[in-house]
């Protein structure tokens, strides 16, 4: 039988679920008296919720929760949808001053929660300090402002109903403070509505675990912890209103049980498919995959502080390891697209990001490094990777490659948890990890892999055990640079001391792949894959 | 074909008679042998290499040159079912010998001495038995890392209580039957008639059970694949490559349905094998 | 007439006595142990939270605030005095109290493994009948490799094909999931149990749409479970079949199934009863890759998910539910054995 035939027929068979299913919204809608007003305004996503662990934005740091935070709550400012790097998108402010060391932000006078109250400056000043205050995982990006929580509130102040002022003491320039303040943890929160449920001073963070209070697209109706969460349209928001009356999120926790939900047509849209599915779904009709670039990179560290293997600390096995890594096998044979090779750290489509891909396989070039190194004795490293994949695809095809110039790889697959655990304690040899910036600035990559200030806090860099004095000035001295054009030259002089000589090869970019039903229309998704938007999104 | 009526005064003979011919066992010994030959003669028989990729071969269907196809990394799937029999047969037999043995000998305990020995035996048992597989087996991998011995640990440690179960529901029945008071009878007591008589009277039902659960233990394995804690890579597995094939199961069905259909073959062979065995082996049948 | 009839009551007193008090100490034991496995996870609850950029001093504050700083036998104490009062403590991987959770949690597990178990005792013991009956012939041969294939394949692999065939070629019955989107938002589950919240709902259509969600689940683990009942109850029967009773019985004129079914079956009964709990525990915990691929909520998800993430209070939690329920299996089938055949 054709391929054609077969997908044709189940198509037919997802027309008539599809057609039941709207006789059965209708009368499930009518009779519990709740307005589902039928499929077209339903839209049913399959992914896996098991990573999030609250719905708070102060706290909620995972892919899920971010994504939720979203759709349900407004910045200040945002990155723009349609243009993921610039960050004048529908925020909450109208405008506002620059001056250094100080923000002050007109808010928009139609800024109104999805409760009908009005975002007042006291909301803002609540919303940011009690994120420092809370000190949960995300925290750390607003500590990047100086802020502390005792500090924090002296650097909020209202100007008049309308006008807000935020400063701050940390050497850095307006750009970096706005992208900051455009990340999820910014996000501003009704006061009034999450202090009337505030338990025993926990601001909130309780309620906020399963309820919304925010100005967004949407707003919860029902988050039931690792099987769904519901969400309602928000007429109020400022800024458009959704298309939408409802969004279904389903955590489905197997691939292929997504795949089989998107194909049928219970769901409109699937995510976290493996390579070969969106292979497999990219050509069947009723669907359609949609990519997106993604500004996660993906690379190998090598930790130079490892005793067990002095060879660790020396650069030409770095280089070596340079020129055998399949880059191009492993993008497009291996992982079919997921993956663009991408050898900087920041990632295509931030401004100022390094494109080059000078390195390749070559394994005589790499054979040649090691022995004129003297490491063509025969050298044995663990790897360790997450226990998933496409990682432990990655590892071994590493370990083919290496295996060609004589380093022996032996892949220790583990969970997420210990993997990290093993890179804090500096007790890996080699590791494969990948990195999402945390907020809208070349910062956030830079200063993690271009930073270690050997001063007890962490970075890649020094992760790695990579001393660089002089390339940590820099990099912090590119963060307060307030020309434009220097700041951007600065960070590609950064990259290429990263991409050409540091014990971190950074090999792969992430491409964030969606599939979904080909009348799903409007659907936006933004460099990080937190930046997801589906407030024009029709069907 | 129905047991013909048997002739009162020569039970023995003729029993023995229609067990000779037990097709179970004849059956079951061709498969396994079917198996585990040429796992034995694996580096002989294939013509690629189990741990040799070739990215741009990826995914292929069964072909002359790759008569099961090829795996996500281009390897030879035939190869590496060939090597994967070495594991999961390997795994399998070092959980079974662990913990048939020790569920057995508690089992027996148990049932045989009562009182407070039974008691705190049997306390043991529920207590091991009451904890889910996953918690044990998950812990192990935690601290220990994913891996052949480690899953093997686990689905030792919690698979011997039932074992030590069944073992204790049979002597109880035993104990009091016609069979052991003959034996007492002529003097067997103690450890010889536990070992001697005990024993092996539970052994059919214990048979029957360890032929299922070598089944289930290849399963495990391969289900602790699909949960991510499955052995190393790049070792082959039939339960890791089953985990491995669920992800591309509706296109690239044959990397999943290969060593699916060893490992029912495998069960097979060993449940009919078991009950061959059992034929022969059940000395009550004899009196 | 029973003039022991004092004596019984004392027995039966000091039964009960006894077993309450095995019951606690196998629980106590259980959570210690597990105490102490999941503080060997390699998850940091505490690094979870205040995250990896997370200063030294606000990880402490984390450790202290999640009680990860006291020595362990006084977190257990703790613990177990919060779990007396039905305090199970929050889960760190959901943010909702443990109890809360394994209330929406466990009676879907519950239901799914009662029906199973209620399938593949019905299945599994006629087949082992059947067999009994018609020994060594065809039939027996078909019980045998039909009772196999259950076992012999992994679940997760029959399921997601069973999703492919009965859902999304042929679309005959529901998908992943105990309701349609339509119902399963809509509806309240006050009890957990999707077949009896359908039902009382009222809504249209809701109870055969949980129906029609819970028969491939249910199918597949009664193929999985099916092997273990059948298979050993039939070596029992083939084994009664050849004792001096039976062959009198037979001897004498009583059909075939009169035999197997008054004399062979009983006489195996303690065995069953056995199996029989045997393998409803297997599947209250083992039901955890069918709750995945058919992505229903249940326990065995829910302790997968939190050993993953290092979730203590969740794991207790889980651990001491399913322990009970183990417990209290055994503790049934062992009263039931004995009644039913004294000499156990």
């Amino acid at each position: 039988m054709s391929r054609r035939d077969s997908s044709t027929s189940s198509f037919n068979v997802s027309e008539r679920r599809r057609r039941r299913r709207a006789t059965l919204l209708l009368a499930a809608g009518c009779l519990s008296g709740l307005c589902l007003a039928g499929p077209p305004d339903v839209l049913v996503v399959a992914q896996s919720l098991d990573d999030i662990t609250s719905l708070d934005p102060a706290e909620g740091y995972e892919l899920s929760s971010m994504q939720a935070f979203t759709s349900l709550y407004q910045r200040l400012v945002q990155p723009d949808p349609d243009h993921p790097a610039s960050m004048t998108g529908a925020g909450l402010a109208k405008g506002w001053q620059a001056e250094p060391g100080s923000l002050a932000f007109e808010l928009r006078p139609d800024a109104v929660f999805a409760n009908g109250h009005a975002v007042r400056p006291e909301d803002v000043i609540w919303s940011l300090s009690r994120a420092v205050k809370l000190n949960l995982s995300p925290s750390f990006i607003l500590n990047g402002l100086g802020w502390t929580a005792a500090t924090v509130e002296q650097h909020l102040k209202k100007i008049d109903e309308r006008h807000v002022r935020v400063t701050w003491s940390a050497p850095v320039g307006p750009a970096f403070a706005l992208s900051v303040l455009g990340a999820t943890v910014a996000s501003i929160i009704d006061e009034r509505e999450t202090g009337s449920h505030a338990e025993s001073g926990d601001l909130g963070n309780r309620w906020l675990h399963d309820h919304s209070a925010g100005s967004g697209p949407f707003k919860i109706r029902k988050y039931i912890p690792h099987e769904a969460l519901v969400l309602d349209a928000n007429p109020l928001s400022p800024g458009d209103a959704p298309r939408l009356k409802t969004i279904v999120i389903r955590s489905v926790p197997d691939a292929s049980t997504r795949e089989l939900l998107v194909r049928v047509g219970d769901a409109d849209i699937a995510r976290d498919l493996g390579p070969d599915q969106y292979a497999a779904l990219r050509d069947r009709p009723g669907l359609q995959l949609r990519q997106f670039p993604s500004a996660a990179v993906h690379y190998l560290l090598f930790n130079t502080a490892n005793t067990d293997r002095p060879e660790l600390a020396n650069p030409s096995l770095w280089q070596a390891a340079r020129w055998l890594i399949d880059y191009q096998g492993i993008a497009h044979g291996l992982l079919k697209d997921q993956f663009q090779v991408h050898q900087s750290f920041l990632a295509t489509g931030f401004r100022g990001a390094l494109d080059d891909t000078p390195y390749r396989l070559d394994v005589s070039r790499a054979r040649s490094i090691l022995q004129a190194a003297g490491l063509d004795k025969g050298l044995t490293l663990t790897l360790d990777v997450f226990n998933q994949a496409p990682f432990t695809e990655i590892a071994q095809s590493l370990q083919a490659t290496f295996a060609a110039a004589g380093i022996r790889l032996e892949i220790r697959p583990a969970l997420a948890g210990t993997v990290y655990g093993r890179v804090r304690s500096h007790s890996v040899q080699a590791v494969w990890l990948y990195w999402i910036p945390d907020y809208f600035d070349a910062h956030s990559s830079a200063s993690a892999f271009a930073l270690n200030l050997h001063d007890g806090s962490t970075s890649i860099a020094e992760r790695a055990g990579w001393s660089i004095p002089q390339l940590s000035d820099l990099t912090l001295r590119a963060v307060r640079e307030p020309d434009a054009g220097r700041r951007l030259e600065l960070y590609r002089f950064i990259q290429t001391q990263v991409q050409q000589r540091s014990p971190i090869v950074i090999a792969l970019q992430e491409r964030s792949q969606v599939i979904m039903r080909a009348n799903v229309r409007g659907y936006r998704q933004g460099l990080n894959a937190d930046m997801v938007y589906y407030d024009r999104v029709t069907k | 074909m129905n047991n013909p009526p048997l002739p009162a005064c020569s039970p023995r003979r003729a029993i023995r008679r229609v067990r000779a011919f037990s097709p179970s066992l004849i059956v079951g010994s061709f498969l396994l042998l079917l198996i585990i030959v040429p796992a034995l003669l694996a580096p002989w028989l294939t013509a690629h290499d189990p741990f040799t990729q070739n990215l741009a071969l990826r995914l292929q269907a069964p072909s002359l040159g790759h008569p099961c196809g090829t795996d996500g990394l281009g390897r030879d799937v035939l190869s590496r079912l060939l090597y994967g029999a070495r594991a999961t047969l390997g795994l399998a037999t070092l959980v079974a010998l662990f913990m048939v043995p020790s569920g057995l000998a508690v089992g027996i305990l148990a049932g045989y001495v009562g009182g407070w020995l039974d008691r705190l035996l049997t306390a043991v048992t529920n207590l091991v038995m009451a904890f889910p597989t996953l918690v044990l087996a998950l812990a192990f991998v935690g601290v220990l890392g994913p891996g052949l011995l480690n899953c093997a640990l686990a689905l030792m440690l919690t698979g011997w209580p039932t074992y030590a179960r069944l073992a204790r529901a049979e002597t109880r029945i035993l104990r009091r039957s016609e069979y052991l008071d003959a034996a007492r009878m002529q003097g067997i007591v103690g450890a010889r008639l536990l070992a001697g008589h005990v024993l092996p009277a539970c052994l059919p039902t214990m048979q029957v059970r360890l032929a299922l659960d070598l089944a289930s233990i290849i399963l495990a394995a391969s289900a602790f694949g699909f949960l991510g804690l499955g052995v190393r890579p790049p070792t082959p597995e039939w339960g890791a490559m089953i985990a491995d094939g669920s992800r591309v199961l509706f296109e690239q069905w044959w990397i999943a349905a290969f060593p699916g259909f060893l490992i029912f073959v495998a069960s097979l062979a060993f449940n009919l094998a078991a009950e061959g065995l059992r034929d022969y082996g059940d000395p009550r049948d004899a009196t | 007439m029973n003039p022991d009839g004092g004596g019984a009551l004392r027995r039966l007193l000091t039964t009960l006595v006894r077993s309450a008090a095995t019951l606690t100490a196998t629980l106590a034991a259980l959570l210690c142990v597990t105490f102490a496995l999941s503080s060997l996870s390699p998850a940091d609850p505490a690094l979870k939270l205040v995250g990896e950029h997370g200063s030294v001093a606000s990880y402490e504050q984390a450790r202290h605030l999640l009680g990860l700083d006291l020595p362990w036998p006084q977190r257990l104490g703790r613990y177990a005095e919060g779990a007396f009062h039905g305090d199970l403590g929050i889960s760190l991987s959901t943010g909702a109290p443990v109890a809360r959770d394994l209330r929406r949690v466990f009676p879907a597990t519950f239901e799914l493994a009662t029906l199973a178990m209620m399938g593949s005792a019905v299945l599994g013991l006629g087949l082992a009948l059947i067999s009994a009956v018609h020994p060594r012939g065809v039939t027996d041969v078909l019980v045998r490799v039909i009772s196999l294939a259950g076992n012999s394949l992994p679940i997760f692999w029959l399921g997601l094909l069973a999703l492919y065939l009965f859902y999304a070629r042929l679309g005959w019955l529901g998908g992943p999931g105990r309701l349609d989107d339509a119902y399963e938002y809509t509806i309240d589950m006050p009890s957990g149990f999707v077949l009896l919240d359908a039902w009382r709902s009222g809504v249209q259509g809701a109870f055969p749409n949980a129906v029609s969600h819970l028969i491939l689940p249910v199918a597949l683990l009664v193929a999985y479970a099916v092997g273990s009942i059948a298979r050993p109850t039939r070596a029992a029967l083939l084994a009664e079949a050849g004792k001096d009773y039976v062959l009198l019985a037979r001897a004498t004129g009583a059909s075939v199934w009169s035999v197997v079914l008054r004399q062979m079956l009983p006489a195996t009964a303690s065995l069953v009863l056995t199996l029989l709990a045997l393998t409803y525990a297997n599947l209250l915990q083992g039901a955890v890759l069918v709750e995945t691929v058919f992505a229903r909520p249940g326990i065995g998800r829910y302790l997968t998910t939190a050993l993953f993430a290092g979730d203590t209070p969740a794991i207790l939690g889980s651990t001491l539910v399913i322990g009970i329920c183990f417990i209290l299996i055994n503790g049934v089938t062992d009263s039931l054995a004995h009644l039913l055949d004294p000499r156990t």
